[in-house]
């Protein structure tokens, strides 16, 4: 476990090695930078086409996690898809706007698995993470924000 | 922004503090000095015979008992007196006396053999073993005659090996352990009885009469063991039997401090009357002017400096879990009496992260801090409690509650400013305080020492968003 509570999700996390998270939600490699306060965090979520050359996906390349809140040791954000365009095509159904949750279950400091999960709690997506920063000062302020190019997810 | 305003304002309290000086001085308690009195030393005429035709060697002249002047001692409250009886006790207890003593009674037997049988080497060398011995367990002053015996011995061997300045010694030694010492008429050789008569003379002018001891490293061994301070020896010479000498030895310093004459009873003894206006005159110089005199004792008019730190936090925080801070803190004072001093002085405090990352940026707080001491002294050790009052000046500080806003920033969309976050300024407390702790003083100017400190705050009346200061601290401090 990571030294207190308040570290225990604070840092980078990306998929996992040759992971590339698939599924009917995110389709590409996945970045996660989250700042834990507490038992509150936020973060951003990164989806690139690639884990090499990271190309920010074309369907939507960032998005908001807020609201986030930890139990134990799993925290919860609401994704916002507010800005993801195509995404939010896809997931609008008959004209409303539909709320995922992601969620990320620590396994150990320097690793989680994570899993998309629909209003109804059906899990959407299922992808394992890796710990690259574990701390919040490594975390730069253009990482947290989405900004990428010309495609701005401001929400 | 923040971040530059808080290291401004840190630097400035580093200056201010470094610049800047708690008080410890301490109480001085006058603590019943233990004295004894030794045997009554009599001296007989300086005409009488030494050689007589019945004698026996060590007999005694009639000591007076000081009974009376240890009950005369003992009515003052600035003096313990210990009996001498219990004085022995306490050497035969604290020293290893048994195998030595039997071994120095051996050594002394071995050697007056080895004499007569005119083994001068062996009987030196025998009786300066038995010396040595008796003189690591105090068994000379625990047993004169035994010790008479040995110088004797001793002197003699000297004598028949020509050193007369050692023969002198050793001789007057023996007369120093039994005054009254006399000898068989006819028995000694002419020379043997001028060197005696000869070492008698010089006893009588010379010998250190104030201590129990003539060689200085036992005197020590006696001081180290006895556990008295001073002591007190009633000398008679009865060439002057109207007249006593009263001497007065301090073993801590290992030195005479009194030597006065008084009118004699008929019993050997001083005067009542003379012997109560010494012992005020004693009392009142060298318990009482002795103490302001002294260094230890005057240590609470000092002043002192203090350096402390610690933990603090306060009963009342703007974040949402306990607010913890490190504390440094510098206090000068000095002391008005034993048992109270004034003190002030400064206290920088800095948070460290709260649970929650509430505050954006760390607190900063300075004190400035005054107050009086109550005090007491037990030993090495200092306790006290001081009431106070004191300003906290503290920076502006940012609260945020919402984690969109810590994260993205107080200027994101996501963050609400109006409901998650607070600013406040810079916000100036004035209060009460006490604190409680002790000191332990590892040297006459160098103590350590730990302190517990609550307090509240007064002004302002309302809106505090902090109070009630706690902190628990440890200190340095140096007395001048």
């Amino acid at each position: 476990m990571a030294c207190g509570p308040s570290d225990e999700f604070t840092g980078r996390w990306e998929s996992a090695e040759n992971g590339q998270a698939s599924g009917s939600v995110l389709n590409g490699y996945l970045e996660i930078v989250v700042g834990q306060y507490g038992n509150d965090a936020s973060g951003v979520l990164r989806v690139y086409d690639d884990p090499f050359l990271k190309f920010p996906s074309a369907q939507c390349p960032c998005m908001y996690l807020v609201d986030g809140k930890i139990r134990g040791t799993t925290v919860t954000f609401v994704l916002n898809f507010e800005h993801c365009t195509a995404m939010v095509a896809d997931h609008t159904h008959e004209g409303e706007k539909t709320s995922y949750v992601l969620s990320l279950d620590s396994l150990s400091d320097f690793s989680a698995a994570g899993r998309i999960l629909d209003a109804n709690a059906n899990e959407l997506q299922i992808f394992d993470l890796d710990r690259i920063e574990y701390e919040d000062e490594l975390i730069d302020e253009v990482e947290r924000t989405c900004v990428m190019g010309s495609q701005q997810g401001n929400p | 922004m923040i971040k530059r305003r808080t290291q401004y304002f840190l630097a400035l309290l580093l200056v201010l503090m470094t610049s800047g000086p708690t008080l410890a001085a301490e109480a001085g308690h006058v603590i019943a000095k233990r004295v004894t009195v030794l045997p009554v030393r009599v001296l007989p005429r300086s005409d009488r015979p030494l050689f007589v035709t019945e004698s026996a060697p060590g007999q005694n002249i009639e000591r007076p008992d000081t009974t009376p002047l240890e009950q005369e001692l003992a009515k003052q409250p600035e003096l313990d007196v210990v009996p001498w009886s219990q004085v022995l006790a306490t050497l035969r207890n604290s020293v290893n006396v048994a195998e030595t003593d039997a071994l120095t009674r051996s050594s002394i037997e071995l050697g007056i053999d080895e004499y007569k049988s005119l083994k001068l080497d062996k009987a030196q060398k025998s009786l300066l073993r038995a010396q040595e011995l008796m003189h690591s367990v105090l068994l000379g002053i625990r047993d004169p005659d035994l010790a008479s015996k040995l110088y004797l011995h001793l002197g003699l061997v000297y004598l028949e090996q020509g050193d007369q300045d050692q023969a002198r010694i050793a001789l007057g030694t023996m007369f120093f352990y039994n005054p009254g010492r006399t000898f068989p008429a006819g028995y000694y050789s002419p020379a043997v009885e001028t060197a005696l008569t000869s070492a008698y003379s010089d006893f009588l002018r010379l010998a250190p009469l104030d201590r129990p001891v003539v060689d200085g490293k036992t005197l020590k061994s006696f001081a180290n063991n006895a556990g008295i301070s001073q002591l007190f020896t009633v000398v008679v010479r009865q060439d002057h039997p109207s007249q006593v000498q009263v001497h007065v030895f301090d073993l801590k310093r290992m030195v005479p401090v009194h030597n006065v004459q008084l009118r004699a009873t008929s019993k050997g003894l001083p005067h009542p009357d003379p012997f109560e206006r010494f012992i005020s005159r004693y009392v009142a110089c060298e318990i009482f002017e002795r103490f302001p005199a002294n260094p230890w004792d005057r240590r609470f008019r000092r002043a002192s400096l203090e350096l402390n730190g610690g933990y603090h936090t306060y009963g009342r925080f703007p974040t949402r879990s306990i607010l913890h801070n490190t504390s440094i803190a510098l206090f000068v004072g000095r002391g008005l009496s034993p048992h109270v001093a004034i003190y002030g002085g400064l206290n920088l405090l800095t948070s460290v992260e709260d649970q929650n990352k509430d505050l954006s940026d760390r607190l900063v707080s300075m004190r400035f801090m005054g107050g009086i001491e109550f005090r007491t002294r037990v030993q090495r050790f200092t306790f006290f409690f001081s009431p106070g009052a004191e300003t906290n000046i503290m920076s502006g500080f940012q609260v945020l509650t919402s984690p969109e806003c810590k994260f993205f920033g107080i200027d994101h969309p996501l963050c609400e400013q109006s409901s998650n976050v607070r600013d406040s300024g810079l916000q100036l407390l004035m209060g009460i305080n006490a604190s409680a702790g002790m000191r332990y003083h590892m040297t006459n100017s160098i103590y350590l020492g730990v302190r517990g400190i609550a307090g509240m705050y007064l002004v302002p009346l309302s809106g505090k968003k902090v109070d009630y200061p706690l902190g628990g601290w440890t200190a340095v401090g140096f007395e001048f």
